[in-house]
């Protein structure tokens, strides 16, 4: 440093200000930070060790050196600016970057003061530089990793709303898995796999990825040939019993050796090249259901704690959707289980939303509607399934389309039933005859929201039923062919014996008892047919206004003829006509008249009665004979039914005339029924309606 | 007597049954042809048209109200009364509705058939 020579009268004076100068010298020289004196064009013009020893350079060296040249200044904005600066405010403080003599970069917090003369005029420059490069660098790689700190969250949470995306975007099982390992593999594990446990407590791989199909194959196949040691004490079987998650952060070759089970696999794993590896619970509804293994094969890939918890919220957020997916998996199948059931069922099923469209049919619903399938059932609207069709009920009357039972429940019936035929165009009577059969279905709220209709095909029964009655009719009519030779020749006998002279009476009698029995015969014959038309609902009466006066004593007579054990006595008298058939009433009192004889052999007496209430006459038939129990009354009505008691089995019969008897009454708007005890013969009543007097 | 009898044409394809009609007829008094076959109405000439006919609904191979149709449309034998008889229990309505001026339900009683027969001949 330079020194200023002073006049002598101010000697002491300036003694003690060259010591001062000194000893500041000697501070400037001791300290740590660089100090260099610059004149006005920055030459320097002191420069202490400090300064030496942050430069390299050596006083000697830098005296007289254009500062800025000599150390490369880098200014935080310019050298004018910084100039300016010290001009209008005296000093200046900021950071700096120089070079020093071996060419590296030194960052220095510099404060820099313009010193000025007595008389105020610009000097010199003083500054002062500290060393900070490295505080500089330790914050700037505290900035860096604070940013990647934040990346990495970033990229995380993204990672995250990926995961849960593609989780929501499918419920279907596999799909769900190969799309959580897409995105696994490569950005997070080169190797990625999901074992479940399954309900045999077995470990299945459902799902294993990696960037090359072949070592997919290839670890499959490896997976089978060494499956998972249930007991082992680390691994998925750990991470299964315990729940926690197993973090492998740098895989040595010793610990490769130490979980081998053999030569092979430890040739193995050592292909496959593990360098870090995590297994994390795959969790629903807080139990573990199987494990997800993340494995990196990269040396620069090495599992940490916060790759643990991301692959941890993986295997949460996977756990639950596998279980949705498996949820909707099982409520899939119960609904395909019920489709199979619903499509295997013989009778259609059609169900019908509140606006009369088809929402379901099956197959057979398609078919019997006259659809070759669902879908073409599907395809068209209720309404014109009709105009397709013509139907009528069994009587063939039109069906309205407002009178079928699907429609007939939507418009608020609980139960609605029909049986309808279909026939097509161009045909003279339906092709296919159903039973319809429709409910209403409410919601919660009871509001009806479907109407379900079950079709029962009825076509190969009516058919049936229609070959029977052509049989039965074809049958009687060949029964009847032979009896009416029989009952010819017969009549030839009786007229020829019956001459003068020609036979006995004995004779006579045989023949008389003969033709009874061919009579009865034909009975049996018509009853039979009777019977199979009042099944098919075909018996038609042939009405007319009958005095039923008449035409019981006419039965009686006929009646009265072929027996000789009873007599029929007839009380009473109706005064009245009735609307009916005639040979029908007359198969009614004839079929009485003889169950009353028949039912009582150690009787001689059979009383009809007739009688007239307000609205209608009354034949009643009274025998002696051995009366029917109670329990029977109801049933001997019914079709074949016959009185079972051991006396009775000595009556044979078909079990028939009661209830063709029954059904004639009915259809005459009339009733039959009966009056008896076991043991205290019978009464039978036939009421009919009476036509109202004209007079 | 002779000359005055009617003539009754039997159609049947049951011979016993065309046979007792014969004996039965012919006891009454009437001359009896009988035949099985329909095809020999059609045929039937002036000279030798009978004054009733019995006919039988179902022929083998031929339907009687076919016949009787085919009678009652011909000039010639339109006059003839025909009754028509069957095992065929629905047959009464149809026979009618051919033609047939009469119809009985076999098997039947012969005082009932001669009665009915009496109102035409």
């Amino acid at each position: 440093m330079t020194v200023k020579k002073v006049p002598a009268q101010r000697q002491s004076e300036e003694e003690t200000l060259s010591q001062t100068i000194r000893l500041q010298a000697s501070l400037i020289e001791l300290a740590h930070d660089a100090i260099l004196v610059r004149d006005l064009a920055s030459t320097i013009v002191s420069w202490n060790r400090g300064a030496e020893e942050l430069y390299g350079w050596t006083a000697q060296e830098a005296l007289g050196k254009e500062t800025h040249a000599l150390l490369k200044t880098q200014f935080p904005e310019s050298r004018a600016a910084l100039d300016q600066l010290l001009a209008a405010g005296e000093q200046w403080q900021g950071e700096l970057v120089h070079t020093r003599r071996d060419g590296t970069q030194v960052i220095v917090e510099s404060r820099q003061a313009l010193i000025r003369d007595d008389q105020g005029k610009p000097q010199a420059i003083l500054e002062i530089n500290r060393d900070i490069t490295e505080r500089k660098q330790r914050e700037r790689a505290d900035q860096e990793q604070y940013r990647t700190l934040v990346r990495t969250a970033r990229e995380q949470a993204q990672f995250l709303a990926e995961v849960s995306k593609i989780l929501s975007s499918t419920l279907d099982y596999q799909e769900t898995l190969a799309n959580i390992a897409r995105l696994v593999v490569p950005r997070l594990a080169d190797w990625f796999s999901v074992d479940l446990l399954g309900a045999d407590g077995h470990f299945e791989l459902v799902e294993i990825h990696h960037k090359d199909p072949e070592q997919v194959q290839w670890a499959r196949a490896l997976r089978e040939q060494y499956p998972i040691d249930l007991d082992s004490p680390t691994g998925t079987p750990y991470v299964v019993r315990t729940g926690k998650s197993e973090l492998y952060p740098n895989i040595t070759d010793e610990m490769l050796v130490a979980t081998a089970r053999s030569e092979e696999e430890l040739a193995i794993s050592r292909k496959i090249g593990l360098t870090s590896a995590m297994n994390v619970p795959l969790v629903a509804r807080g139990k573990t259901t199987g494990v997800v293994t993340f494995v990196s094969t990269e040396a620069s890939r090495k599992y940490n704690e916060r790759d643990l918890a991301l692959a941890e919220e993986v295997g949460r957020r996977a756990g639950i959707a596998l279980d949705n997916a498996r949820l909707y998996r099982e409520a899939a199948q119960a609904r395909d289980q019920l489709e199979v059931i619903l499509q295997g069922v013989a009778d259609g099923i059609v169900v019908y939303t509140d606006d009369n469209q088809i929402m379901y049919a099956n197959e057979a619903a398609a078919q019997l509607i006259g659809f070759p399938s669902v879908a073409s059932l599907l395809a068209v609207s209720a309404d014109s399934i009709l105009t397709q069709y013509t139907l009528s009920d069994e009587q063939g009357q039109l069906i309205a389309p407002s009178d079928l039972p699907h429609r007939r429940v939507l418009a608020g019936e609980r139960d609605a039933q029909a049986t309808i035929g279909y026939t097509a165009q161009g045909s003279a009577e339906p092709n296919r005859w159903v039973h319809v059969t429709s409910r209403p279905i409410f919601d919660e709220r009871g509001t009806l929201v479907f109407a379900i209709t079950i079709i029962h095909d009825l076509t190969e029964r009516v058919l049936d039923e229609r070959r029977k009655d052509e049989f039965i009719s074809m049958a009687s009519h060949e029964l009847k062919t032979p009896v009416t030779s029989l009952k010819g020749f017969t009549n030839v006998l009786q007229r020829r014996l019956a001459k003068p002279g020609q036979g006995d009476e004995q004779t006579l009698h045989f023949l008389a008892r003969m033709d009874a029995q061919l009579n009865k015969l034909t009975r049996l014959i018509h009853d039979l047919l009777d019977i199979s038309k009042m099944q098919s609902g075909k018996l038609a009466l042939d009405l007319e206004q009958i005095d039923l006066d008449v035409l019981v004593h006419e039965t009686v007579e006929n009646v009265q003829a072929s027996t000789t054990t009873h007599q029929l006595c007839v009380e009473g008298s109706i005064q009245g006509c009735i609307l009916g058939d005639k040979d029908r009433l007359s198969q009614v009192f004839i079929n009485l008249f003889t169950n009353a004889i028949k039912y009582s052999p150690q009787a001689h007496t059979v009383i009809v009665r007739l009688s007239r209430e307000p609205e209608r006459a009354v034949v009643s038939v009274q025998d002696f004979g051995i009366g029917i129990a109670e329990i029977h009354h109801r049933h001997i009505f019914e079709r074949f039914y016959q009185v079972t008691d051991p006396e009775e089995k000595t009556f044979p019969g078909l079990g028939i005339g009661l209830h063709i008897a029954n059904e004639i009454v009915k259809r005459h708007q009339g009733r039959l029924w009966v009056n008896s005890r076991k043991g205290a013969g019978a009464t039978f009543f036939v009421a009919l309606p009476l036509l109202k007097d004209k007079s | 007597m002779q000359s005055k009898a009617k003539k009754i044409l039997v159609v049947d394809d049951d011979p016993d049954i065309l046979e007792f009609l014969q004996v039965i007829l012919e006891e009454e008094g009437y001359l009896v042809a009988t035949t099985e076959k329909g095809e020999y109405l059609e045929q039937l000439h002036n000279g030798g048209l009978p004054d009733f006919i019995l006919l039988d609904v179902l022929l083998s191979g031929k339907d009687g109200r076919e016949i009787v149709k085919y009678l009652k449309r011909q000039a010639e034998t339109r006059h003839i009364p025909v009754m028509m008889f069957s095992a065929h229990p629905s047959a009464e309505q149809t026979a009618r509705e051919a033609g047939a001026d009469d119809f009985i339900a076999k098997p039947f009683d012969i005082e009932v058939l001669l009665t009915r027969i009496a109102r035409y001949c």
